[in-house]
């Protein structure tokens, strides 16, 4: 009779330890789950709240020397709800389709507000002719511009 | 052995519901964030298709040998109001500074922007572009008189 109640409580609380620890992993799981759905929430509200344009004058493209090499200017504008990161580690820019080295890559400032506009320096040299620029935010948001040099 | 499979389950369904819980007060709330987004990026796409503007005049008058004035008046045609202190206006593809006398500019009203001592002699043509805070862009071509 007492073997029988010392099976039983073993076994109530093997079952009670077995029940813990899968509600203690379910709850941890569930747990990062919901994180991840909160920041992928968020990460999405910020894309679908983030856009930007390139506004310059296609056919005229500016260009200035920095050091020793030339630069040509572009002109950046937030028109988004958002504020974004505007620098060289935070966005990418390609020139028809090759990647521009970032050292190669300045701009100023270095957050762009809602309204504002950011100047993007670009060292690279171009053939005359027509070109195809591509800025892309860390974010992903791109925005391209065809122009002529 | 009833008894301990009884609490056990006991136990697993209230960690469930907590977790249910927990996933389900997260993902309304996210939800929600998005649905008042995109309302806010729907009203945006209707405010832009009912936005637009144009250029109803552009005077550059010459200071000196070298450099001139530039006025430019613009029409709200849409039926929309811009934020004129968030225009942009290039000339010969350069950004330049230019003043405003209005800060907001309400449909069918007109606004004068102003730029003062750009580069340019009496005669030379140049390129205008005017962007607006939510990105419609028109272009004019001027001479310096």
């Amino acid at each position: 009779m007492a073997g029988e109640s010392a099976a039983h409580m073993i076994l109530f609380i093997a079952t009670i330890l077995i029940a813990s620890s899968v509600s203690a992993v379910m709850i941890v799981t569930i747990e990062k789950m919901s994180i991840e759905i909160k920041n992928q929430g968020e990460f999405i509200g910020k894309v679908l709240s983030t856009n930007f344009e390139i506004i310059n004058d296609p056919l005229k493209i500016p260009n200035k020397t920095i050091g020793t090499n030339t630069a040509y200017v572009f002109y950046i504008k937030n028109i988004g709800d958002t504020s974004f990161a505007f620098t060289n580690d935070t966005i990418t820019v390609l020139i028809d389709g090759w990647i521009i080295p970032k050292q190669n890559v300045t701009t100023n400032p270095s957050v762009l507000n809602p309204g504002d506009v950011g100047e993007l320096d670009v060292i690279t040299s171009l053939s005359p002719g027509n070109h195809r620029i591509t800025v892309i935010l860390e974010n992903g948001v791109s925005d391209s511009l065809d122009f002529t040099i | 052995m009833g008894f301990s499979t009884t609490a056990g389950f006991a136990l697993l369904f209230i960690a469930g519901l907590i977790a249910f819980g927990v996933v389900a007060t997260v993902t309304i709330n996210e939800v929600k964030e998005l649905n008042k987004i995109v309302k806010l990026k729907n009203k945006e796409e209707i405010e832009l298709k009912t936005s637009d503007f144009k250029i109803v005049n552009v005077t550059a008058v010459n200071v000196t040998l070298t450099e001139y004035n530039l006025t430019v008046i613009i029409e709200n045609t849409g039926s929309t109001t811009f934020d004129c202190t968030k225009f942009t206006l290039l000339v010969d593809g350069k950004l330049i500074n230019a003043t405003c006398n209005v800060s907001m500019l309400y449909p069918l009203e007109y606004a004068e922007f102003k730029a003062g001592n750009l580069p340019g002699t009496v005669g030379s043509s140049h390129r205008l572009k005017v962007v607006s805070d939510n990105g419609i862009e028109r272009y004019a071509t001027f001479v310096v008189g």
